[in-house]
């Protein structure tokens, strides 16, 4: 049996990455983003006794890493940001495929009720039922959501603009 | 599955495929084209969501944990020196946490209104103040009228008004206030209640005189959890 300290080790080391990703797709800002994670695994540690089942440790980081971000938007009462361009404009130093920066760029715009879906999906690995729970939406609507964000995403690859630009809030 | 339905589901969510669109594809060379267009689209689309990690992420997240529990072991090891400094505080009147938290708690209600209704507040605007606290109720702890955050003692808390069998109750839950013991509260304008230790942090339970508060104690028992 794991002590809590390996367990936390453990946790921080398999998904820290990934959370990082996904806290820089709500937040937008990179430096922001180490911040909600750090204070996400702090929460993570306090809580730690009650996760019992490892294999659904990473919706439950991902779950604690939303409640912190919500938590501090409400605190700093700012408002829900799109995520700037920076963002899109500062991962290029590392890929500079032009369909990469083209996928970047069409998910940071794309209305945040299609891409948390997505980033939830393919960052977190959530099924769609899960994603429905977690948004506390229908599973219809989720599979709605991900079917138009990845329709306009293949828009995108594709070179269909117009398709791109069909997706709006439903 | 018509083809249609196959394309939508697929584009929902290209890795899981259901049986009955299995079946579908292994005789449908159009829709196996697709699946095959987007699954390479999907690759694309998770390597583009993909942002690159700053350097030494896990290693600063592992430090912050360690340098907390190494304060934790220095306050530990010092325990007999701060116990002595504690004893000082204490002979010079200075409270401990449970009296400093108890003061608080009787500043923050001192001048406290609540309005007796039994109608329950609504869902979204009760989750947001939990939401704030850092916190969830897991059980049915009877009609709450009002929810507000409130900030005692530089932690935020969440201000519940419930209904009693008499009139309004407090309760106000502190997950970042620590107490040793359960203390009983009164506050100037003559209200009483009890400030008790939680699995993390505490909780007030504040009322008039003649409301019986232990049915509203038992209602919150193992009610609140922390998230």
């Amino acid at each position: 049996m794991w002590d809590k300290q390996s367990r936390f080790t453990a946790l921080v080391e398999a998904y820290s990455a990934d959370l990082h990703r996904y806290a820089q797709w709500l937040c937008g800002d990179p430096e922001v983003a180490e911040d909600v994670v750090q204070e996400t695994f702090t929460r993570a540690w306090k809580s730690l006794d009650r996760l019992r089942d490892q294999r659904a440790a990473k919706a439950w980081l991902i779950t604690t890493l939303r409640r912190e971000n919500a938590r501090r938007f409400s605190r700093k009462q700012l408002d829900y940001a799109e995520v700037p361009l920076d963002l899109v404009q500062a991962v290029t130093t590392y890929d500079t495929s032009s369909d990469a920066f083209a996928l970047r760029n069409a998910l940071a715009h794309l209305s945040e009720d299609y891409r948390e879906p997505l980033l939830l999906q393919v960052i977190g690995g959530f099924s769609i039922d899960e994603i429905a729970e977690e948004m506390e939406i229908t599973t219809g609507a989720a599979t709605t959501r991900l079917f138009r964000a990845r329709q306009k995403m293949k828009a995108v690859l594709e070179g269909d603009e117009e398709g791109s630009t069909e997706v709006t809030k439903l | 599955m018509s083809c249609l339905e196959i394309r939508r589901a697929v584009l929902a969510d290209p890795k899981r495929i259901c049986e009955s669109a299995a079946e579908h594809l292994a005789e449908c060379d159009g829709c196996r084209e697709y699946v095959a267009a987007v699954r390479q689209a999907n690759s694309s689309i998770e390597q583009a969501i993909r942002l690159p990690i700053p350097d030494g992420l896990g290693a600063r997240i592992l430090l912050r944990r360690s340098m907390v529990e190494s304060r934790k072991k220095l306050a530990g090891a010092f325990g007999l020196a701060a116990s002595i400094v504690l004893m000082f505080g204490l002979w010079f009147g200075q409270p401990g946490p449970t009296a400093s938290a108890k003061t608080a708690i009787e500043s923050y209600a001192a001048n406290l209104i609540e309005v007796y209704r039994t109608t329950p507040l609504d869902d979204e605007r009760l989750d947001a103040v939990l939401n704030k606290a850092g916190i969830e109720l897991v059980k049915n702890v009877g009609v709450i009228s009002a929810a507000k955050p409130c900030i005692i003692k530089d932690g935020t808390a969440a201000h519940l008004t419930v209904a009693g069998k008499n009139g309004a109750v407090t309760v106000i839950i502190l997950p970042e206030m620590d107490v040793e013991e359960a203390v009983e509260v009164k506050t100037a304008s003559g209200l009483i209640g009890k400030l008790m230790p939680c699995p993390q942090g505490s909780i007030a339970i504040i009322a008039a005189p003649n409301e019986p508060i232990e049915d509203v104690i038992a209602r919150f028992e193992g009610a609140v959890n922390w998230i």
